[in-house]
């Protein structure tokens, strides 16, 4: 009787010395992000003064196409060190689908000539 | 019409205006300390907000990875939890409970729905902050109000829907969302395309502020840990 119930405290022993399982993160994802979803990219350009720069991003609600419209996914500064504005937006520079053009076009109108697609922010 | 406030004032502190997140959406950033998060919907009505804000620290001015297991990071993610809305409760169920337990949430320091006032616990110089804006329900006049034509809408629901189920695949095993709010008071219950988050920073942070052009976590390690049950009947090969 005794002997039968010998191996129990060597298997929890046992159990207790193994690893667990691998790391696995395509079960759920990264847990705190919702995952990006799709390649996005970022329409910059450079503003007088930050209020001048929100005008420009504010524009974006009511001038931008609804299609257009729909793919920003955030808006803001590129530093707060600098005073370069950014629009962060589902597409790629390659395949921008007329975006940063579209934004160029609101940009123009608030004296911005200058707004550039880069695929990714300068990390400082 | 957009909200034009670019500069607001919390106690004696004065905060600036340094991005926009539209929903679905999330925006990792460095950041001071403190930060402020303002719920924006221009509709009349109420607006339900379903967003979490999260800080860790930083080590030489990178966001320092976690290494953890899931039961780790369910009670991390409870503790950080905040939802709110604009007309409604003041503190989330989850933080309520993080309170109860002893555990600090993110502190609410401002008496009002909006903005709210979120200070990290971390002392690293700079913080790294993400902010999930997971949805939003509009409850408000119903589909009068709506402003876009109905194609061209429905269309764009139905894309953010798209990404939104992709988000959510990840939050559910953490407790996420539960039943849609706000469909009986005659609202559409879809989601909507108003709703946007400012973020607001301090003024003498505001050159700790930039955007992270990739989401914190990539280099995260995260787990599971079998308890010894588990492990046994793996052993001998029963269970799952």
């Amino acid at each position: 009787m005794r002997g039968s119930l010998l191996p129990l405290p060597l298997l929890l022993a046992l159990g207790a010395c193994g690893t667990g399982t691998a790391p696995d993160r395509a079960a759920d994802g990264p847990p705190l992000e919702a995952p990006v979803t799709g390649p996005s990219a970022y329409a910059v350009f450079a503003a007088a003064d930050l209020d001048r720069g929100w005008d420009v991003l504010d524009a974006m609600d009511t001038e931008l196409p609804e299609a257009q419209r729909g793919r920003i996914q955030a808006r803001g500064l590129v530093s707060g060190a600098s005073k370069e504005m950014m629009v962060r937006f589902s597409g790629t520079c390659a395949r921008d689908g007329g975006f940063v053009a579209a934004v160029r076009a609101v940009a123009r109108r608030r004296d911005v000539s200058t707004v550039r697609c880069e695929a990714t922010l300068p990390i400082a | 019409m957009t909200d034009r406030r670019r500069r607001i004032a919390i106690d004696d502190q004065r905060f600036l205006l340094v991005a926009t997140i539209e929903e679905g959406q999330n925006l990792s950033f460095y950041a001071g300390q403190m930060i402020a998060v303002e719920k924006t919907d221009m509709r009349p009505g109420g607006t339900e907000f379903d967003f979490d804000v999260h800080s860790r620290p930083t080590r030489g001015g990178v966001a320092e990875n976690i290494m953890t297991n899931r039961t780790s990071l369910r009670d991390e993610f409870i503790e950080r939890r905040v939802k709110t809305n604009v007309r409604g409760l003041l503190i989330s169920p989850g933080n309520a409970v993080a309170v109860l337990r002893g555990k600090a949430p993110p502190e609410l320091t401002y008496g009002e729905l909006q903005p709210q006032v979120f200070r990290s616990r971390h002392r690293t110089d700079p913080v790294a902050w993400t902010i999930n804006f997971r949805r939003a329900w509009y409850a408000g006049q119903g589909s009068k109000t709506v402003r876009r034509p109905p194609q061209a809408q429905w269309a764009t629901v139905a894309q953010k829907a798209g990404r939104q189920a992709n988000g959510s695949a990840s939050a559910g095993a953490h407790g996420n969302a539960g039943p849609a709010p706000g469909q009986a008071d005659g609202g559409v219950g879809l989601p909507t395309l108003d709703a946007i988050l400012r973020l607001y920073v301090r003024e003498a942070d505001l050159t700790r502020y930039r955007p992270s052009p990739r989401p914190f976590g990539t280099g995260d390690m995260i787990f599971d840990q079998p308890g010894i049950f588990q492990r046994l009947g793996n052993m001998l090969g029963i269970g799952g």
